[in-house]
């Protein structure tokens, strides 16, 4: 039976390494996940989530529990992804199908790289995922956070809220406008 | 319900958050409106493509060794507890003194006036710029501590403020707060 995080924590705070660890490992690819879209840059996504599991493992006595373990860790995360896009430190402006992983059996949905593709699919992919990239671009930060947590990460409206630290209103009307533009950007491609 | 309508509860339409009477409408007008039920397949292609390409550049990352680094980046957090001892504080000058030193075994009672004495000579010496971290400040009519426990390698050092009725108490690892450097500095 899997552990509670409030267990975990309580260890961690008495200095156990090891509940840190499951914690870090049961977090660390839903962090990364929201992170990668948000910075875009992987070298950016490695040090941010690093660094958000840095900050709430040497301020462990300051959660409180007023929210859940994971909202406060994206919290965190999400601030750090948007002050650095504001501040342009390092943001690279880089396409999908360069790092996209690709699989034995055929090029990812955005990518290219298996020999066996058709052409056609091969270019309609990389145009696709161009197109990914602008949309997501095209989005503010905040604008992109929403829409991330809500599709990735399938937080509901009141856990963006707590973790933009805004309200319903706001997430309601961010995430109304980025889909509206997701959706524009890509409907000739759908 | 008409399509302007639907638009507006599209999110809540598709995040399956639309209270029962809504939803039965917005489904019921996108079942006879092709316009609408075309921009929800819009809508859900658009999440499916996004959510794959996120899958994938995170998949992408290097993440081999970040746990390693995190763990030496926390270093060492061992944090001293804070153990109420259920047991009445005496209204001796002992027994107050006891309530701030508790069952710190390493102090006789001769140390622990001693040691009252220190704390005496360095009340006026509080909030001094080589004052070690607080971690606790409490009205003495709010909160009694009865007793702490330290960890070994730590140190307590006390201030209070008679006029403002504050009392601090700080714990930390250097030791240049030991009692014998309190009854030295001013």
């Amino acid at each position: 039976m899997e552990v509670e995080d409030s267990e975990l924590l309580r260890r961690g705070r008495a200095g156990d390494r090891d509940a840190l660890r499951q914690l870090y490992e049961r977090y660390q690819r839903r962090l990364l996940s929201v992170v990668v879209g948000l910075v875009r840059n992987p070298e950016d996504a490695r040090e941010i989530v690093q660094d958000t599991f840095v900050r709430a493992f040497r301020s462990l006595d300051g959660f409180k529990g007023d929210s859940s373990f994971y909202t406060w860790l994206y919290r965190i995360a999400v601030n750090r992804a948007i002050d650095l896009q504001r501040r342009g430190a390092r943001f690279q402006s880089t396409e999908f199908d360069e790092t996209v992983a690709v699989s034995d059996e055929g090029a990812s949905v955005l990518g290219t790289g298996s020999i066996s593709e058709d052409p056609y699919d091969a270019a309609r992919n990389r145009e696709l995922g161009r197109r990914i990239s602008e949309a997501i671009e095209s989005l503010t930060p905040d604008h992109r956070a929403v829409i991330l947590l809500r599709e990735i990460e399938g937080l509901s409206y009141e856990e963006i809220a707590e973790v933009m630290d805004c309200s319903l209103g706001t997430v309601m009307s961010r995430l109304h406008y980025a889909r509206k533009k997701l959706q524009a950007k890509l409907k000739e491609h759908l | 319900m008409n399509c302007n309508d639907f638009e507006a509860n599209i999110d809540r339409y598709l995040d399956g958050v639309l209270e029962p009477e809504p939803r039965r409408r917005a489904v019921e007008h996108a079942g006879g409106c092709r316009t609408c039920d075309t921009l929800v397949t819009s809508y859900q292609q658009a999440s499916a493509l996004l959510a794959t390409a996120v899958a994938e550049k995170a998949a992408a990352v290097d993440v081999s060794g970040l746990w390693e680094a995190i763990d030496a980046a926390v270093g060492d957090i061992a944090v001293p507890t804070f153990e109420p001892i259920r047991r009445p504080v005496r209204q001796t000058w002992r027994g107050r003194l006891r309530a701030w030193l508790g069952d710190w075994s390493p102090l006789t009672l001769g140390a622990a006036a001693a040691a009252a004495i220190a704390v005496a000579i360095f009340f006026g010496g509080a909030g001094t710029e080589d004052a070690p971290q607080r971690i606790a400040r409490t009205k003495s009519k709010a909160v009694r501590i009865e007793a702490l426990e330290v960890p070994s390698g730590y140190t307590v050092s006390t201030w209070s403020r008679p006029r403002t009725r504050t009392h601090i108490i700080a714990i930390n690892q250097a030791p240049a707060y030991t009692l014998a450097s309190a009854t030295t500095a001013r």
